[in-house]
């Protein structure tokens, strides 16, 4: 359909000023586009004033219609009004209340993003979208900017999919109003920035999987965000100890991740997965089902051509079964076997890998009385630990640094070496300190070692504030270890039973 | 601007993250939903938790936390928790709130303390909400967070 081009409106006066002076040339009439009418009375009044015949009829035609012309003109003006109103947008009132509410808004999400708090900015671009379509009800430029900002924020706290649809109804609203073109260029390039962020985020998503690249974002997508999802939560329920809950979610893992790699079920996501489920198996004491799931794993292992690194995990585990089921002489073979793997895989280097392997083997001797053999692996872990970057760098696996301390300094403490155990606590705590504000259970097994120290030493108070800080961190990091819990309340209430009799003893013999 | 007040419950495994990185805890109050493990239960005192803090010493028996975006802070373990629940559910509300107001010159130190004398329906109304909120929250042993902004 052929739009015609909005006319010129016309003024008033002037139409009324031509009647008047131009009348009877039908200057009016030309004025208003009745051009006919207009040439009609030109023609008129040519014919009156020539000696034509019939001239005084149409000077007596003329007359009457002009007459009549000023009813003409007035109809004219009339719907050139009315007219002109339909065609004037409507006046907008905005809702000044809101669109200062929209203004609060903006500062307050200007100062989250400056923060980088998204998940703030989200939340206040959501508030501030809301307010756009609320006051301008319909598009507008402020909306679009709005939906701008916020699919910008959405795609820093990767929420991709709203960022997506935020910024693409940002640029139809554009599109549509004809936004000037340096804000259209502002919406396109958040836009182009999100879907490359997405095209990331997959590509991340399924290098943490554990699967092979290359597929598209469209390809599996509800089965790798299942995974994401049965993930997170054995990762959980593993968090708070619910073992059972954990394995079931676990088996549900492998199962889709055995789905997503394909013929064979055989990937990178299904070893990952499968060492997993072995664990929770090897901690619910089902050890027949641990073995059979490792080796299952190793043999995967071997069928991908994975290189050893990918050995170390599923091998410690075997090994810490066989320790567990008595069978010390197979587990020292395979922890010995995790050390070759580990020195070799860091090409001689000291590593967190060969400090962990070394650590585990200890851990073995110790337990089986071979007090000796344990020291001299834990002191060979020490070396590694000791050439490792500076435990203030924060970097390394700081649990992995605790616990050979702790071990080490245990290993001290059945061998009554107080004054070589105490540093060695201290170290560990120090460690924990920096990692985790010294809010973990291996620095309430420290604190609760130190204050036995204490205790030995007889320094009751220092004692008593070990323990108490042994129970604080045992309720904070494993609520449910109710006997770890009693026993820390046990050891306060020994101490406090005895810094009350020394200070009842106190009073009653005063010192002269 | 008055300071407020208010108690919340959440999973007991939670805590260890908030006492880690204290910075969190008020994104993880008012930004996190339940269903992604947000809190799951809050009980406003609004501006009497001063007067609730001296009246009902056992619903903030726990551990100050610094390093909050609030004026103060303070989260009870599970165990905190379940220790306070047991102690506020001897307490007689009726019995604090007439001492409270029959005693003015004790009080008069808190925040807000004639507001609450001359309120003291409500007052009574936020201290059973406390007892009730701690009793659930002992049920399902969850940790407990008291924030005052």
């Amino acid at each position: 359909m052929r739009i015609p081009p909005p006319r010129s409106p016309r003024r008033k006066p002037l139409a009324w000023l031509l009647l008047v002076v131009g009348g009877f040339l039908g200057a009016h009439r030309f004025y208003l586009g009745s051009y006919l009418g207009g040439a009609a009375q030109l023609l008129l009044l040519l014919v009156g004033v020539g000696s034509l015949p019939g001239a005084r009829f149409c000077l007596g035609l003329l007359g009457p219609w002009l007459l009549f012309d000023i009813y003409w003109v007035h109809v004219r003006l009339k719907r050139q009004d009315e007219s002109d109103a339909a065609r004037r947008p409507a006046a907008k009132t905005y809702d000044l209340e809101a669109l200062s509410h929209a203004d609060a808004l903006r500062e307050r999400f200007v100062a989250a993003a400056e923060m980088h708090d998204w998940a703030r900015a989200v939340a206040l671009s959501e508030q501030i979208v809301a307010n756009a379509r609320k006051v301008f009800k319909g598009p507008h430029q402020n909306l679009a900017m709005s939906l701008c900002m916020h699919g910008q924020a959405c795609c820093q706290f990767k929420a991709f999919d709203e960022a997506k649809a935020s910024l693409e109804e940002s640029l139809a609203i554009g599109r549509q109003i004809g936004m000037p073109a340096e804000d259209m260029d502002i919406v396109r390039k958040a836009l182009a920035m999100t879907v490359a962020a997405i095209g990331e985020h997959h590509a991340a998503r399924q290098l943490r999987a554990g699967l092979p690249a290359g597929r598209g974002p469209g390809d599996d997508t509800v089965l790798l965000g299942l995974l994401e999802d049965q993930e997170r939560r054995y990762k959980a329920a593993f968090e708070r100890r619910d073992l059972a809950l954990a394995e079931r979610l676990c088996a549900e893992a492998v199962h889709t991740s055995r789905q997503l790699c394909g013929e064979g079920g055989l990937g990178k996501a299904v070893v990952l997965h499968l060492i997993h489920h072995a664990e929770f198996c090897r901690q619910l004491q089902w050890h027949d089902k641990a073995v059979s799931l490792l080796d299952e794993c190793l043999a995967i292992i071997d069928q991908l051509g994975l290189d050893d690194s990918w050995r170390l995990g599923p091998s410690n585990t075997l090994a810490l079964l066989h320790a567990g089921a008595g069978r010390s002489d197979e587990a020292e073979v395979l922890y010995k076997k995790t050390i070759a793997m580990a020195v070799a895989l860091s090409k001689g280097n000291s590593t967190d890998e060969v400090v962990r392997a070394f650590n585990n083997l200890a851990f073995l001797y110790a337990n089986t009385d071979q007090d000796e053999k344990a020291e001299l692996c834990y002191a060979r872990a020490m070396v590694h630990l000791d050439k490792l970057a500076p435990e203030e760098t924060g970097e390394g696996d700081a649990d992995l640094h605790a616990d050979l301390l702790i071990n080490f300094a245990q290993l001290h403490m059945a061998r009554n070496e107080a004054e070589h155990a105490k540093p060695l606590f201290e170290r560990a705590l120090a460690i924990q300190e920096r990692s985790c504000r010294g809010i973990s259970t291996s620095a309430a097994a420290a604190h609760n070692d130190l204050g036995l120290i204490a205790q030995e030493q007889g320094d009751l108070r220092e004692a008593l504030k070990h323990f108490k800080r042994t129970l604080l961190l045992n309720q904070i990091c494993a609520p449910d270890h109710f006997g770890n819990l009693a026993n820390a309340q046990r050891n306060i209430d020994n101490v406090s039973l005895a810094l009350a009799a020394v200070a009842r003893a106190a009073r009653l013999e005063p010192s002269t | 601007m008055s300071i407020g007040g208010a108690f919340y419950a959440f999973d007991r495994y939670r805590l260890r993250g908030l006492v880690i990185d204290p910075s969190s805890v008020s994104g993880f109050l008012f930004h996190t939903p339940e269903d992604k493990g947000g809190p799951h239960a809050s009980q406003t005192v609004e501006q009497a938790w001063d007067v609730v803090r001296a009246l009902l010493p056992e619903a903030v028996d726990g551990e100050a936390l610094e390093g909050t975006e609030a004026l103060g802070c303070i989260y009870l373990t599970a165990s905190h928790v379940e220790r306070a629940a047991a102690r506020l559910a001897r307490r007689s509300v009726p019995e604090l709130v007439a001492r409270f107001t029959g005693e003015p010159a004790q009080f008069a130190e808190l925040y807000w303390a004639k507001t609450w004398q001359g309120g003291a329906e409500e007052l009574a109304g936020f201290m059973e909400g406390v007892k009730r909120f701690f009793a659930e929250a002992a049920a399902r042993r969850d940790a407990v967070v008291f924030y005052i902004v």
